[in-house]
């Protein structure tokens, strides 16, 4: 898997996670329902397969396998969808806050989102790396997690997994 | 009858008219027929209030570019256009959440004529900003209809991702190539800069000058230098048995005074030159003997000859065993405990049956202290004190220290070979 891949699979199961609370749990559960414990064994291996990424701190100098990636794709899909409603309301909150120029406390579930992304993010990804300096500050972090969340929504489509999927190799082939 | 298909979506409906291709179909009433061609489309934007119709040309134009746009939206490169000219529709990105829709007035667009659309003679493109949920809605309208088989089945979600050469790098190239190019550079600047310095000159070893020396040394009666009872006279003698084919190397010699200034670093120096010295002495033996006080440096310039000269031993076993010989004699004749500040250096020469013919003090302290050490009590008294028509036997050199603590350690001049 190419490493902006990795990179964007791995961004996309931290905003799932954010979203929320028991989104670290959810991935494993769905893992089980959809039937990919074969591919997702535990915890420990989840966390091998996100730490694929290169901007992780503990990044496993491993690439992410084709079956590896789907998986996860599949589950981040199907998680988003659960959340189509919630992920729908923190944009259109978003953007209303943003025509108004208020800042993002006004909403308590989006600054919340907001929160935790920061937090998750700093806490996992190596300071570093160029790539991380680049969202050094609060400000970068919450369009990062805006932008992730729009990417989220467009998972939650008909056709979401696949334009998902086919988005990762673009610019790689 | 034509049908009608209504894809809907909070944000976006996309309602599509059209006919069944009868010669194709089975003839029976299907509850959902297959709509295979298209008459007319409209596109409502919650919004903007007119809304967006056209023919089939208009709606291929806009699946495709909504559907292009969204891949761009989700990986960040932009997927190009294959037509010249601008497509009929379009989109754009404006900001984070702000794109923009743009439909050229054209083939067939029609759009309704109203105050708000503008007028209905301007040719200007029609333009529609959406936010990211409203685009979102828009793209699920799409693929909705793409996921349709009973409509306009010719029509269905092709997606490819753009090749590599669309992609742009995080950082512009020039930037990237920038620490290389220093690199490059700098290496080049090193390499011009250390090409003219100068390529070392490698001397070689220079002449034992001592030696060379001690010749001139005899004509300038030999004011500097050490002064060693003695050791002129017995310096030749061995070396009388030079071939008088050495003696040019000694012409070649430089002043004494440089002999004997050098005299004590100069003889550990030229252990490695080829000796002049054996020469030199051959060639101004009479000189040298008529020296009663001749310095050091003849001795220093004994004896760098390879050993098929005859002056010196250099056999192992005749070594070792004057070795012991003469660390005995030092040892029993020594005196009391001895201190010295410094340690002493002592070149010492022993002739085969094991008496001492010389010596002669290698550093500064050596002459200070020669008279506490036992060497002038074991220098035979049967040396002659002529000249080089003296004995010839061959003669061992030994390297004696006195260290701080008095301890003599004995070792051959040139070590075991």
């Amino acid at each position: 898997m190419p490493r902006r891949a990795r990179l964007q699979i791995d961004l996309i199961l931290l905003a799932i996670e954010a979203l929320d609370l028991s989104g670290s749990e959810a991935i494993l559960t769905t893992a089980s329902e959809l039937e990919l414990q074969d591919i997702i064994k535990n915890r420990v291996n989840l966390w091998r397969l996100r730490s694929a990424n290169p901007l992780r701190r503990y990044s496993q100098r491993r690439s992410l396998s084709v079956v590896e990636a789907k998986a996860l794709v599949v589950i981040a899909s199907y998680l988003a969808r659960r959340m189509t409603v919630l992920i729908r309301q923190l944009l259109l909150a978003y953007q209303q806050l943003s025509e108004k120029q208020l800042s993002m406390e006004h909403h308590f579930r989006l600054s919340d989102y907001l929160d935790r992304f920061r937090k998750h993010f700093r806490s996992r990804m190596n300071p570093r790396r160029s790539g991380v300096i680049a969202y050094n500050s609060d400000e970068k972090l919450n369009d990062l997690a805006i932008s992730l969340l729009g990417e989220l929504l467009f998972c939650t489509g008909t056709a979401g997994m696949q334009r998902f999927w086919s988005s990762l190799f673009d610019g790689e082939i | 009858m034509t049908i009608q298909r209504q894809y809907s979506l909070p944000n976006c409906t996309l309602l599509l008219e059209g006919l069944n291709d009868a010669t194709t179909g089975s003839g029976q009433l299907e509850v959902r027929p297959v709509m295979s061609i298209l008459v007319n489309a409209e596109c409502h934007l919650a919004g903007s209030a007119p809304p967006l119709t056209g023919g089939r040309e208009f709606f291929d134009s806009l699946v495709t570019a909504v559907s292009r746009y969204a891949q761009e939206f989700l990986s960040g490169v932009h997927h190009p256009y294959d037509t010249q000219e601008p497509p009929l529709v379009q989109l754009r990105r404006i900001n984070r959440n702000l794109h923009r829709l743009i439909v050229q007035r054209r083939g067939d667009v029609h759009l309704a004529s109203n105050g708000l659309m503008g007028k209905t003679g301007s040719t200007a493109p029609v333009e529609i900003d959406i936010t990211t949920v409203q685009l979102f809605d828009l793209v699920e309208a799409v693929d909705q209809f793409f996921a349709d088989s009973q409509t306009l089945p010719g029509l269905s979600l092709q997606m490819t991702p753009v090749e590599r050469r669309y992609a742009h790098a995080d950082q512009p190239v020039l930037k990237r190539a920038a620490p290389a190019a220093i690199g490059v550079s700098s290496l080049a600047v090193a390499a011009i800069a250390l090409f003219f310095v100068p390529i070392p000159e490698v001397q070689r070893p220079k002449e034992p000058l001592p030696q060379a020396n001690s010749n001139s040394l005899s004509t300038t009666s030999g004011a500097e230098g050490q002064v060693t009872t003695g050791s002129g006279p017995i310096g030749p003698d061995p070396l009388g048995s030079e071939t008088p084919s050495a003696s040019p190397v000694a012409e070649t010699a430089t002043p004494s005074p440089l002999a004997s200034e050098t005299a004590t670093p100069s003889p550990l120096t030229s252990e490695t030159a080829t000796p002049s010295p054996l020469a030199s002495e051959t060639a101004t033996p009479s000189p040298l003997a008529s020296e009663t006080a001749t310095p050091s440096p003849s001795e220093l310039s004994t004896a760098p000859t390879t050993a098929t000269v005859g002056s010196e031993i250099t056999d192992n076993n005749t070594l070792r065993d004057l070795n012991g010989k003469l660390q005995q004699q030092i040892l029993q004749n020594k005196e009391e405990k001895l201190k010295f500040p410094r340690p002493l250096l002592y070149r010492v020469a022993m002739r085969p049956d094991g008496t001492i013919v010389d010596y002669e003090a290698r550093n500064q302290p050596a002459r200070d202290y020669e008279n506490q050490t036992p060497l002038p009590k074991l220098k035979s008294t049967s040396t002659p004190t002529s000249s080089a028509t003296g004995s010839e036997a061959p003669l061992a050199y030994f390297k004696v220290v006195f260290t701080l603590r008095g301890v003599p350690q004995v070792s051959p001049w040139r070590g075991y070979r």
